[in-house]
């Protein structure tokens, strides 16, 4: 079984590495976005280098359908196909026993379905006389069916574990793709974040990126901006949460009309349609320059995000009814199966393209 | 295409869909005609040589989009009067040249993206207009732009007889999937590109030695439609022997390898044949200057075939290729890679070596370091191969295109052998570039032959 995963992944990085002398020979597509810059300036193509371009690459496919050997062409250049494979096992990281523990547990139907549905049976089994009783805002009574201590252990424990899991993988990451040790300055590492937030490398000429089809269009980076910032928008209204909870001795549920409740109900609310957006475009996708498993790795995640968000929402709205402590349970077990996806899945792209992006910058300004 | 494609009428058929293909008929179309662009490769593999290009050539007189400085008519006609050797139709050179002007703002207008000068051709920023992606991403875009205003397509399709009554073309005879059916038209505009993907022509001209060529663009250019108007009494310009042919790798594609595949290296090392004998001066002048002579030196040799030498220290000193060359430790283990008698080559290194006298290597200049008292000497750029490992690239002639072509006249119209325009028949592209370009070549002037003249036919073709 190792051996077999080993040959894979030497596979993918030997495709890279054949596809990226051809590329290097050509460097007709050194104006779409910074992998071809950068790869211009690397010679050996080894993992290491292989890893850094595949998580530059931000899968706009511009070079796919520009590029003249791509297929039917006998030298097959595909370059969105093979970087996506390269980052995906970059993101799974095979010898890592952890990580091949946690896959096993975290496979999309186990995380969209077996966990939730074990939250909503070990919540009933529990709480058997709450479970189905409808809630009154005002009672505050909101923890009798999930104390507050019991989410903190849980989902503390767990956030903890995973920050650190996914801290070490990024230190290792840099570590690996940063060769020559050089240091960043603070202006490559702020053009860097702002390249990563406006998803630059996802329009290269301003009109987007060909994607679904051939034909250039925005929606995908607006898609994925209304995602990210739905995120992100859900993660501030936690945030706020608990400085209310532990400093402010504001306790949950929250009006409507409070901060955490507008953050994240609007964050709720772009998540649902970013990740719809997306899945839906994935259907339609150009299946040529995509690759499988990279594409599985994406599906679950945005699964995952829009059930999240789904879960969420309807708990806002129905929690005054009796769905109160199913709906609980059923966005709690899918926040955890969230957590586990985290640190060898798509995830990581976020962390691993920051990192990928300075770097770049390093490189193309140093000749 | 819909199953009525082939029963109407159109008012212009435009043959070959590369880039002066798609200027013809959009122009036309433009102008309101019925179009109708039969292209013979299929969908993903259509655009003929324009796949391979990254740039044209402009006349500007000021900065303007990713065009720096300026590039005035009189610097621009000295470039291709350099070039040619003086011999260029000089009416049609100046058409060309003024027209490039314009096209630049044409391309944009229509959907075509443009980019900064590569990285390492700098030189070319004052000239040469680079496409965004280069010449596939080009052909999409004007493809896109050509549906969009209901230009009508077919893919797979080979013009086999352009049907002639006096000096009027009726219809054109379209093979598509093993049926020839005939298109009735108003007008024809030939943009079918030069024969030199034919390999029975090749042969036809150059014997057994054209198994040994490489053709560097598409495998569509079969000149059927170059023949076919030669046999309908065309006045032709160029001779069938004369091709553009570079030195490329050998272990390349036999079609359609495009850019990739040429050998960068020979002004860093040396030259030798199948006999393990250097031929030609390898540092004679900047490499620019005279890449373009080694495809024609190749073909000279014993099996068309020869290889470039050099060691360690010039590895990393030209652009990359695509596949690694045979190393070894030392010159005879080389020369068993390259199935070459060792001693021969490893004397003809060693002779070389004792014949260099070395200043400061420079290769942006015509430096000191050349060799004396070796026949041929190398000027410049001469240093020992004495830093293992020693590295070769088998090298073999690559056709880039042919320039036989079609006489036209400035309307783009094509001339018979009485020097008679026929009525409504049009070339542009490479199917007529000779009649500008009669040698030699300019970086990027093909396309701009294609530009202009392909607007000049379409605009023609339809009043």
């Amino acid at each position: 079984m190792p051996t077999s995963n080993l040959d894979a992944e030497m596979s993918e990085y030997d495709e890279a590495r054949r596809v990226a002398n051809i590329c290097n020979a050509c460097r007709y597509c050194e104006g779409f976005c910074d992998v071809f810059p950068t790869m211009e300036r690397l010679i050996d193509f080894d993992k290491s280098e292989i890893k850094f371009l595949a998580n530059v690459c931000h899968d706009c496919r511009e070079c796919y359908h520009a590029c003249q050997f791509a297929p039917p062409h006998e030298y097959a250049v595909n370059i969105p196909s093979v970087m996506s494979k390269v980052r995906v096992s970059a993101y799974a990281a095979s010898d890592d026993r952890l990580g091949q523990l946690i896959k096993l547990f975290s496979k999309t139907i186990v995380c969209t379905m077996i966990y939730p549905l074990i939250f909503i049976l070990l919540g009933y089994l529990s709480q058997k006389d709450l479970f189905w009783e409808s809630y009154d805002l005002a009672s505050g009574n909101f923890y009798q069916l999930m104390p507050h201590e019991n989410m903190v252990v849980i989902f503390g424990t767990l956030g903890i574990a995973v920050l650190l899991i996914v801290a070490a993988r990024t230190k290792s990451f840099h570590n690996e793709i940063n060769k020559k040790k050089i240091i960043s300055t603070s202006a490559d590492i702020y053009q860097s974040l702002k390249d990563a937030v406006s998803l630059k490398n996802l329009k290269s000429s301003g009109q987007g990126c060909t994607y679904p089809k051939s034909k250039q269009s925005r929606i995908r980076s607006n898609a994925h901006h209304m995602m990210a910032w739905g995120f992100m928008l859900c993660f501030a209204s936690t945030s706020i949460g608990t400085i209310y909870h532990y400093f402010l001795n504001l306790e949950a549920p929250y009006m409507y009309t409070t901060l955490p409740v507008i953050l994240g109900s609007s964050g709720g609310v772009l998540l649902l349609l970013g990740c719809s957006i997306l899945l839906i475009l994935k259907l339609y996708q150009d299946r040529a320059p995509t690759d499988s498993n990279h594409d599985r790795s994406s599906i679950k995640f945005l699964l995952l995000l829009f059930l999240i968000a789904f879960t969420g929402l309807a708990l806002l709205i129905l929690r005054e009814t009796v769905w109160m402590g199913f709906l609980l349970y059923w966005h709690l077990g899918l926040v955890f199966s969230f957590f586990l996806v985290i640190p060898y899945e798509k995830m990581m792209h976020v962390l691993f393209r920051v990192v990928a992006l300075i770097n770049a910058k390093k490189v193309t300004n140093e000749s | 295409m819909d199953t009525d494609t082939f029963n109407e009428i159109y008012d212009v058929i435009v043959v070959g869909g590369g880039n002066a293909g798609l200027n013809a008929a959009i122009t036309a179309r433009e102008k309101g005609a019925k179009v109708l662009l039969v292209e013979s490769a299929p969908i993903l593999m259509r655009g003929g040589n324009s796949r391979h290009v990254r740039n044209f050539r402009c006349k500007h007189d000021e900065p303007k989009g990713v065009l720096r400085g300026e590039y005035n008519k009189s610097k621009y006609l000295e470039d291709l009067l350099s070039v040619t050797n003086g011999e260029t139709n000089l009416d049609l050179a100046e058409i060309l040249i003024d027209q490039s002007e314009y096209c630049y703002e044409w391309y944009v207008s229509r959907g075509v993206r443009f980019q900064n000068a590569l990285r390492g051709t700098i030189q070319l920023s004052h000239s040469n207009a680079f496409f965004l992606g280069g010449g596939k991403a080009l052909l999409n875009s004007l493809y896109a732009y050509a549906e969009s205003i209901g230009i009508q397509f077919i893919y797979d399709g080979k013009v086999e007889k352009i049907e002639i009554e006096g000096l009027e073309v009726k219809s054109v005879k379209v093979n598509f999937n093993d049926v020839t059916k005939q298109v009735y038209c108003q007008s024809v505009i030939l943009s079918s590109g030069g024969f030199q993907a034919n390999t029975k022509w090749l042969n036809d001209i150059w014997g057994e030695a054209s198994d040994h060529f490489v053709i560097r663009g598409t495998p569509y250019n079969d000149g059927v439609v170059l023949r076919e108007m030669i046999s309908n009494g065309a006045a032709t310009v160029g001779t069938e022997k004369q091709c553009h042919a570079i030195a490329v790798d050998a272990r390349s594609p036999k079609f359609d390898g495009g850019i990739v595949t040429r050998i960068d290296c020979i002004t860093h090392g040396i030259v030798v044949n199948n006999d393990g004998k250097r031929f030609y001066d390898e540092g004679e002048d900047f490499w620019p200057k005279r890449y373009a002579i080694w495809g024609r030196l190749i073909a000279e040799q014993k099996k068309q075939s020869a290889f470039v030498i050099i060691d360690h220290k010039m590895i990393r000193e030209f652009l990359p290729t695509v596949l690694s060359p045979y190393a070894s430790k030392d010159i005879k283990g080389l020369a068993q890679l390259m199935s070459i008698d060792p001693d021969i080559l490893n004397n003809t290194v060693s002779l070389y070596n004792e014949s260099v006298h070395e200043g400061q290597f420079n290769h942006s200049i015509l430096d000191g370091c050349h060799t004396r008292g070796l026949s041929p000497e190398k000027s410049h750029w001469a240093r020992r191969i004495d830093e293992p490992p020693y590295y070769a690239y088998p090298l073999r002639p690559g056709i880039t295109f042919t320039y036989l072509g079609l006489k036209v006249n400035q309307e783009a119209q094509v001339i018979n052998g009485e020097n008679e325009p026929f009525k409504n028949i049009f070339a542009a592209g490479e199917i007529m570039a000779g009649n500008v370009l009669s040698n030699g070549y300019l970086a990027g002037i093909g396309m701009t032959i294609g530009t202009v003249f392909g607007q000049i036919a379409g605009k023609h073709a339809y009043q």
